[in-house]
């Protein structure tokens, strides 16, 4: 019996070949839809904590709670004393596979009769470039060498000041005594990280001319600690945290794991609230698409099923033909929509999305929000779970689509059928 | 009739007493000028500035040249040591003995503090002359400050784009010395509050000695300016003022 539904089934979606390819398309475009939205939302996310791991917050970071609670600001004196000793003992501990301290502090950069405010970066290149690969975004001239009093800035920072590779900059400072000091630096080379505040606003150098510009000996106002594998920063930071413990390197030194970021623990969150409700949006777009499709085949073959009845098909018959014929629709539509939606996705994972070029590139340059977060090209990530919901989601909806026209056609008399036809 | 006359000078004599002593707040500025521009000076200054429990001194030495002009050099402490600083009209020229070169201040760059201090470039380079043109004065009335009675001057910035937008000054009425002034943004947000709290007599003119700023953006932190020696109207070479003096 079962086997003659299936036949059935099978035959009477190959017999309206026309309606079928329509309905089939409707459900393939609405999963491609939905595995290539579901792919973009979780390639934000993770970009988004990967960036901010990578720039921001490192697996753990090492920081005065004065300078965290202030870090708009920025007070030069709240600093890690001894910060490479601190460095050296962390980088002995088992897992950890790099440690890259930091000053950072605002200045005026002057050239000629142009001054503008920066914050200037203090760090070790070699170190910077392995978690930031920022050599690999220098546009022009060259990265930075340690020991040269040269300084890497960001593309939109040299369009503001008319700034070229060569140019000799003058950085000045108040250092930890309140004394103004200033250096001359060579411009080595312009970057474009993809990221307006960091293009605009940020100031590479070595450490040690940020140390010698704030008089602080081998202080560093934050540590970034990376590890071989992220998820044991609770226990490394615990360890890091037992090494603080003295006053060796200054009082309220905090060790923070990256889950605890403020960014990472609250903004993103957030933010992925955000993208969850705009996710189900899509879910509800594609469920009433595939829905109307589905319930606008069923009904208008009344009259077929009004033949069924009189040739002596049962209710229970009649249900599980129009049920078995939406799970084959249901089926390929679905299967084509994460072929398609997912090799859509997979390729964009490789290439990435240039967001900046989509918002236009004057729009994306007045996206000057000062926590980088976001790159200008996002890359979706395509994963297992989003193949198998999708496909899952179009298969069910096709079902639950016609179960109530189902029901309601077994029911009807062949002549009710018959009418219902003619109404239409 | 002549009686009648008599009568109404008497009752109008008060009046016309009074009205000699209501000085329009311009008036009263012109007063401070007086006492506060000169034709040159010499001046040996201690700032010392006050922040977070610290107490950073910085001993500076300065020529001028009415309002308009004038080279200071930072004597201390080390690393300020040969910083000069030439002001030329509202055009701040400073050399750094660090980078070995002269830096030009202009635009926002006059808001920032000058070497640590709550004081800002911009506060170096105001003249009363813009006080005359951007604001408008009125009289709020007299209040004592350290038992000296005081006119208070209320002055509104006539241009939207002030850092100072409003200005309320409490005028010494004998000596003709602000003794107190407070710096308002144009949200109402009070921005500093400057105190005098020594004036010296020099000659033909009283003179602030010790001055306090407190730049109430910054927390826990104040301005002292002392003037450790002053020497009014004495000749000053005009090389003095020259850009090439500040890479000697």
């Amino acid at each position: 019996m079962l086997s003659n539904i299936l036949k059935l089934g099978l035959k009477n979606i190959s017999r309206n070949k026309k309606r079928t390819f329509f309905t089939i398309l409707a459900i393939t475009l609405g999963i491609t839809m939905l595995v290539f939205a579901s792919s973009y939302i979780e390639g934000i996310l993770t970009n988004s904590t990967d960036v901010a791991v990578k720039i921001r917050t490192g697996h753990v970071k090492i920081i005065s709670s004065e300078f965290l609670r202030l870090d708009r600001i920025m007070p030069k004196e709240e600093l890690i004393l001894n910060s490479e000793t601190l460095s050296k003992k962390i980088k002995g501990i088992d897992g950890v596979k790099l440690v890259s301290p930091f000053v950072k502090f605002h200045s005026l950069i002057s050239k000629g009769e142009l001054n503008e405010p920066a914050v200037v970066m203090g760090c070790n290149p070699e170190i910077l470039n392995e978690h930031m690969g920022l050599a690999e975004c220098v546009l022009k001239g060259s990265y930075l060498s340690e020991d040269k009093k040269e300084a890497v800035i960001g593309r939109l920072f040299a369009e503001k000041m008319n700034l070229n590779v060569n140019d000799e900059i003058l950085i000045l400072t108040t250092d930890i005594n309140y004394s103004t000091y200033a250096l001359p630096f060579r411009i080595s080379g312009i970057f474009d990280s993809g990221f307006t505040y960091i293009d605009k606003h940020l100031v590479f150098i070595p450490v040690k001319f940020g140390r010698q510009m704030l008089d602080c000996g081998d202080s560093s106002h934050e540590i970034l600690v990376y590890l071989n594998n992220k998820d044991n920063s609770g226990e490394v930071s615990a360890k890091i945290g037992a090494i603080l413990g003295g006053r060796e390197f200054g009082r309220s030194i905090l060790s923070i794991p990256w889950q605890e970021d403020e960014i990472i623990g609250t903004v993103l969150p957030m933010a992925k609230q955000i993208w969850s409700k705009i996710l189900g949006i899509i879910l509800l777009i594609v469920a009433l698409v595939i829905l109307n499709t589905m319930l606008m085949t069923v009904m208008e073959r009344n009259q077929e099923v009004g033949v069924l009845k009189a040739l002596g098909m049962k209710n229970r018959e009649i249900f599980s033909l129009i049920v078995t014929e939406a799970l084959f629709i249901g089926f390929i539509g679905s299967f084509l929509g994460i072929l398609l939606g997912g090799g859509l996705s997979a390729w964009l994972q490789k290439t990435g999305i240039n967001f900046a070029e989509m918002v236009g590139k004057e729009m994306w340059e007045k996206l000057d929000i000062p926590i980088a977060i976001y790159g200008k090209i996002i890359y979706p990530e395509l994963t297992m779970e989003i193949i198998a919901r999708s496909f899952l989601f179009g298969l069910l909806i096709s079902i639950v689509a016609v179960l109530y026209p189902a029901v309601k056609s077994s029911k009807m008399l062949p002549v009710e059928a018959f009418r219902s036809k003619l109404k239409v | 009739m002549i009686k009648r006359a008599y009568f109404y000078l008497i009752l109008l004599l008060p009046v016309f007493i009074f009205s000699q002593n209501e000085l329009k707040p311009f008036e009263i500025l012109e007063k401070i000028d007086e006492n506060m521009v000169y034709k040159s000076a010499y001046t040996e200054i201690d700032m010392i500035i006050s922040i977070k429990n610290r107490k950073i001194i910085k001993k500076m030495s300065s020529y001028s040249v009415g309002n308009n002009k004038s080279f200071i050099e930072f004597l201390s402490p080390a690393r300020d040591k040969g910083t000069k600083m030439l002001k030329l009209d509202d055009i701040i020229k400073i050399y750094y003995p660090s980078a070995e070169r002269v830096m030009r201040l202009s635009g926002h760059m006059l808001r920032r503090s000058m070497m640590g201090s709550d004081f800002s470039y911009e506060d170096m380079t105001e003249k009363s002359k813009k006080l005359f043109e951007e604001y408008s004065g009125k009289r709020l009335g007299d209040e004592k400050i350290n038992g000296r009675n005081c006119y208070v001057i209320l002055l509104t910035s006539k241009i939207k784009k002030q850092t100072y937008f409003t200005r309320k000054i409490w005028v010494d009425e004998e000596r003709f010395i602000g003794l107190k002034e407070e710096l308002y943004a144009k949200s109402g947000k009070l921005l500093k509050i400057l105190k005098v709290e020594d004036i010296k007599f020099f000659k033909n003119r009283y003179y602030p000695t010790t001055v306090i700023l407190e730049d109430k953006l910054r927390k826990n932190s104040s301005t002292r300016m002392e003037l450790k020696k002053i020497e009014f109207d004495i000749k000053i070479p005009e090389s003095t003022f020259m850009e090439r003096n500040l890479l000697k």
